[in-house]
């Protein structure tokens, strides 16, 4: 859904505009910049001086909105610095508003506890690696060991461009406990839906139904452990071998390593 | 044992605390020389890398199935006791990973065999032990060996010899 300007859009629900949802930054642009006629200050805002007192930026609708994602955005952004130094069960609240350098009560304005938070920053990023390995797939073209390429080497970029986003969602997301489990299956279960989208028929019909979910499964605790490492250039060395490992269920051990390259 | 044990259900039901570090190390190290004594003992009969294989992943499952707690700890709840949790269970997949391995002195050509084909063995066994701690519904390991049997001999041997796995016995 894409919020319209001038339209409150804080929904039915209530919520305020989701921090993965699109926003058209061109449309926001267009807004702040436009050329607005200079506001007329009823008699009740002029001050005892004469003087004229600022508009209140929450008096509109949109204006309110905008301040509210960015909010969001900084909690969010904070969050994730906090929890990838210090790991999520050593952060509290107050370390992340420090680091968002925002207000406390600012952030219970749009979460309702550090784990409500910590859920948005990993859903988000989930969101946002699949659907870059999804549109990666889509724009390679060609045959299932191509798709599988292209998708792994998004996957590591996406990984290698924000290290500390990767560190909080994969290495301190088991940390949180039970409550991560379902998102955590879902994650496994989406990125396995894809990979069996893309083979479409390819390989061995005897193969067991669950067999993308272990592969998926074998890549995440791949990638952790290679996180964890912390080692520069892990990741990217790592890269062909993860292409390798995913095919050769499916396409076999000379097909795959050719693919690797 | 019967520290570790309780330990572990201590820390299970309020989490890990920094000043229980020793005690937290003292169960994790009874509980993995444990298991590679039943690793060393199952294989010890085996004449080959597979066969070997087959006999410590049904041994994992066994203790996978019949002693949940012990393999909570070690697979789940040790993540969130930190990095000594991480350091712990990076070095058993590591120690597991160097076993398995052994399966490059059964081929003829073990350098077309990339590097990480072990960690991604135990990769997976892991990411299905922890799912059968985590998922309520999830299938027992037992009914899981063929598929990561098969996943774990083609990687090293092709997939013509993995599929062997996905027979039926008989």
């Amino acid at each position: 859904m894409v919020p319209k300007i001038g339209v409150n859009n804080l929904g039915a629900s209530g919520g305020l505009i989701r921090w993965n949802q699109r926003v058209p930054t061109y449309d926001y642009a267009v807004f702040l910049m436009r050329k607005t006629p200079p506001l007329v200050y009823p008699p009740t805002m002029a001050g005892a001086s004469g003087r004229k007192q600022r508009a209140k930026p929450a008096g509109h609708p949109l204006r309110a909105e905008v301040v509210a994602h960015h909010q969001r955005q900084r909690i969010l952004a904070g969050a994730k610095e906090a929890i990838a130094q210090r790991g999520y069960r050593q952060v509290a609240v107050a370390d992340i508003v420090k680091s968002a350098a925002i207000a406390r009560r600012f952030f219970y304005q749009h979460f309702a506890s550090k784990e409500d938070c910590f859920f948005a920053l990993y859903d988000q990023a989930a969101d946002a690696a699949l659907a870059a390995v999804s549109e990666a797939c889509n724009s390679a073209g060609g045959d299932f060991p191509q798709l599988v390429t292209a998708g792994i080497t998004v996957l590591i970029e996406q990984i290698e461009s924000d290290r500390a986003l990767a560190r909080a969602c994969v290495i301190e997301g088991p940390a949180v406990g039970q409550a991560i489990n379902p998102r955590f299956e879902k994650l496994i279960g989406d990125f396995a839906a894809l990979l069996r989208s893309g083979r479409d028929g390819v390989g061995a019909s005897e193969l067991p139904e669950t067999v993308e979910e272990t592969v998926v499964g074998g890549l995440y605790w791949l990638l952790y452990y290679a996180l964890l490492e912390e080692r520069p250039k892990r990741l990217a060395r790592l890269r062909p071998q993860l292409v390798e490992f995913s095919l050769i269920p499916f396409v076999g051990a000379e097909a795959a390593q050719l693919a690797a390259g | 044992m019967s520290d570790a044990l309780a330990y572990i259900a201590e820390f299970a039901e309020s989490g890990y605390q920094e000043h229980d570090a020793p005690r937290f190390i003292a169960a994790w190290d009874r509980l993995e020389s444990a298991y590679f004594e039943r690793l060393s003992e199952v294989c010890a009969a085996a004449s080959e890398w597979r066969e070997c294989l087959r006999a410590a992943a049904e041994e994992t499952a066994r203790l996978v199935e019949d002693h949940r707690p012990q393999t909570r700890f070690l697979v789940v709840d040790a993540l969130r006791a930190g990095p000594l949790g991480r350091e712990r269970q990076r070095a058993l997949s590591h120690r597991l990973a160097q076993k398995l391995d052994a399966a490059r002195a059964e081929l003829l050509h073990p350098e077309a065999i990339p590097s990480s084909t072990a960690p991604w063995v135990v990769a997976m066994f892991f990411d299905r032990i922890y799912r059968r701690c985590t998922v309520e519904d999830a299938p027992d390991l037992f009914s899981q060996l063929p598929e990561l049997l098969f996943l774990a001999i083609s990687a090293y041997f092709g997939t013509e010899v993995g599929l062997r796995e996905l027979l039926p016995p008989f």
